[in-house]
């Protein structure tokens, strides 16, 4: 395949006589240098379906799906000077979920692909590495997978999938399109803009650590009306509320310290799905964050005041050009010759460095919101609910993830922490606000 | 259904509240937990509670292991040192099994304390064996063998074998490559050894032994390398060195 040059940074997919392989994209290259067992960097959406999983059926489809988003089905290779993906020739399996999700499953092990299905019981489970999708593209392919496992079974799902609603949906009958594996980083590059505002350092939470390999899962459910008319009256949007909440808790935490922390900034990075701003129909990375941040040497704030400096700095960043910045740090670093010549175990190195820069050392955590989910009218019977869990972090021990579903918001929190305080606080300050919370801990029923 | 006294979240049939750990006031109250009951059990083991010790986290037992040594090290100290004041009348024999004490009880308060202190370990466990030595001059009259060629020696083999385990860490995939930098090491360290010794002995470098130990272990260094990079890796060449 000739790629015009112009094109090269865009268009991750090469073949050659060995077969197809595929560059990775400008969020995707830093992981496989940060990530580990533990820190494993593979978020999970799951689904509890009304019946029982038929695992024949549901590899059948995992089958179906994987054939329609062959670039999915990829292990991790390492050339000289950047990481690959190279196709699988064979078709993933299923495999039996466990009590503790996205743990022990290092990608950057040789023949570990990419992602990974699990199933136990009612429920559905798909795990994928940063490094190759975002929490939409994880989505669409949860949904499709969802769709040809209910189309196996002979369940129709009464709308056309593939368009309107439905549209991140596909058909296992279409071939892929290129501008499914895009780089959208690379796409929309601006040229060369001012940096991002440099961020401080924030404050983390120090606890003792779970049991290698344990990541506890703490599902907090909530009415989506409820939520909504809260958001509303206070004229801000769920994610800001949900943001000043997660920032409410962190602050309580801060002075709840029997010495002063040093670092006095607490950070909730919040991601945005790019795909919002800029036209691509990517399942890979296409997102960026902002970060909520409260200096707290300048005392406790009122939660009212947190969730109007939510929304003031949401708004603030939350536009194209302030997004754009990002893109051109980031994509801009990539392009740079010196860059490129640089031998991967070099570009490791700087990656650590940069991540620790500018990624986790930023942010005290992150809640990170997919959004209301739609499946086509027949299926609706068929699933009981959707989970979106984030990836572990070593370094923030806490986050949480939001999903809405029907007329649940269901908010997630994954933990390497021993302590449930974050969380406690989080769902009191939700309950304080007169919204009726349900709370189940995984660990605690498995 | 059943709602947690304190949160005031929903908390169904759990029989703790999942955020504070409150007992469920709807399950019957004459249910009490038998010894060993599986979820009084986890719930003590996921709030910090009592019973903590049958999830020791690592950090936990490295602790437990080091307050062992310390107190060991301390009575036998004592003792040692008293059996030679009471013999001898003064310090004299027993310096030397105080000080290994002290040099092993400083290695294990570096590995098995300093978790968050990366710095204050490397930097403890790499004075450790020379300040060691040092002593070791001081008590036998002699401190110019310690300070002229024990501790060049010490230092010099320290920064190899830090070096090797650096590369050996930063290694994503590990197989031959190991046995590479080990034998590397291996090399270095003695063209190391037999330069100090030389300064020491000669007052001037005369390489010998050791020239022959690195011209036989680099190029056998130099091909397993090749044969882990290049050989035992099946790749298009293309993707290899892609820009």
């Amino acid at each position: 395949m000739v790629i015009d040059k112009s094109q090269r940074f865009i268009h991750t997919k090469q073949v050659d006589e060995s077969g197809a392989w595929y560059s990775l994209d400008n969020a995707g290259i830093i992981m496989p240098a940060v990530t580990d067992a533990i820190s494993s960097g593979l978020f999970r959406i799951e689904v509890t379906l009304a019946e029982p999983v038929d695992e024949i059926i549901l590899n059948r489809a995992l089958a179906d799906t994987s054939n329609r988003f062959p670039y999915f089905n990829v292990v991790l290779k390492r050339g000289f000077f950047w990481y690959y993906f190279d196709q699988c020739q064979t078709s993933p399996q299923a495999c039996e979920d466990e009590s503790s999700p996205c743990q022990h499953c290092d990608t950057n092990r040789q023949g570990t692909r990419m992602f990974r299905v699990r199933s136990t019981g009612h429920r559905i489970a798909a795990e994928f590495s940063h490094s190759l999708t975002d929490g939409s593209g994880g989505m669409s392919f949860m949904k499709t997978l969802l769709a040809r496992y209910f189309a196996l079974l002979g369940i129709e799902p009464g709308a056309t999938i593939g368009e309107g609603d439905y549209a991140d949906i596909l058909s296992v009958d279409d071939q892929p399109d290129r501008e499914e594996y895009e780089d959208g980083y690379q796409k929309y590059f601006p040229g060369k803009l001012p940096l991002p505002e440099p961020n401080p350092h924030a404050w983390h939470l120090r606890e003792p650590r779970l049991p290698e390999g344990r990541y506890r899962i703490l599902t907090g459910r909530l009415k989506l009306d409820e939520v909504l008319a809260e958001a509303k009256r206070r004229n801000v949007t769920i994610t800001e509320l949900l943001g000043a909440v997660y920032l409410d808790a962190l602050q309580s935490l801060w002075f709840s310290k029997p010495r002063k922390p040093r670092k006095h900034f607490i950070s909730v990075e919040i991601p945005v799905n790019l795909r919002n701003f800029f036209k691509t129909k990517t399942n890979r990375n296409f997102s960026l964050f902002i970060l909520l941040r409260e200096n707290m040497q300048l005392g406790t704030r009122g939660f009212d005041e947190l969730v109007k400096r939510a929304h003031y700095q949401m708004r603030l960043e939350n536009d194209p050009r302030s997004l754009a910045r990002q893109i051109s740090r980031n994509a801009g670093g990539t392009r740079n010759f010196f860059v490129r010549i640089t031998p991967l175990f070099v570009k490791n190195v700087a990656a650590r460095i940069l991540f620790a820069k500018l990624g986790e050392n930023m942010l005290s955590g992150f809640i990170s919101n997919l959004g209301a989910q739609r499946m086509p009218p027949g299926l609706l019977p068929h699933i009981d609910s959707f989970t979106f869990i984030p990836a572990p972090s070593k370094t923030t021990l806490t986050n949480a993830s939001v999903i809405s579903w029907k007329d649940e918001l269901i908010v997630t929190f994954g933990s390497l922490a021993h302590s449930r305080e974050l969380e406690k606080l989080f769902f009191r300050r939700l309950r304080g606000l007169g919204l009726a919370v349900s709370v189940r801990c995984r660990d605690d029923e498995e | 259904m059943p709602y947690c006294p304190d949160c005031g979240v929903e908390i169904g049939n759990a029989a703790v509240c999942p955020l504070c750990g409150a007992r469920n006031p709807k399950i019957d109250a004459s249910h009490e937990p038998e010894c060993g009951d599986k979820t009084d059990a986890r719930h003590s083991d996921f709030f910090g509670e009592a019973g903590a010790a049958e999830a020791l986290t690592p950090k936990e037992k490295r602790k437990i292991s080091w307050e062992v040594v310390t107190v060991a090290f301390v009575i036998a100290s004592l003792v040692i040192t008293a059996i030679n004041i009471l013999i001898v009348g003064r310090l004299s024999w027993s310096l030397y099994p105080v000080s290994s004490f002290l040099f092993i009880w400083t290695m294990a308060t570096a590995f098995l304390v300093l978790d968050n202190r990366p710095r204050l370990r490397y930097t403890l466990a790499a004075l450790d064996a020379p300040l060691f030595l040092l002593a070791l001059g001081v008590f036998t009259s002699d401190i110019s063998w310690a300070w002229k060629l024990a501790v060049p020696i010490a230092l010099f083999t320290e920064l190899v074998a830090f070096s090797v385990v650096l590369q050996i860490r930063n290694a994503k995939r590990k197989g031959l490559n190991v046995f590479a930098f080990l034998l590397i090491g291996a090399a270095i360290g003695c063209v190391g050894i037999e330069i100090f010794v030389d300064l020491f002995v000669l007052g001037k470098i005369r390489m010998g032994w050791s020239a022959i130990t690195a011209i036989a272990l680099i190029p056998i260094a130099v091909f397993f390398l090749y044969l882990h990079y290049r050989v035992a890796k099946t790749t298009n060449l293309h993707r290899l060195f892609k820009l």
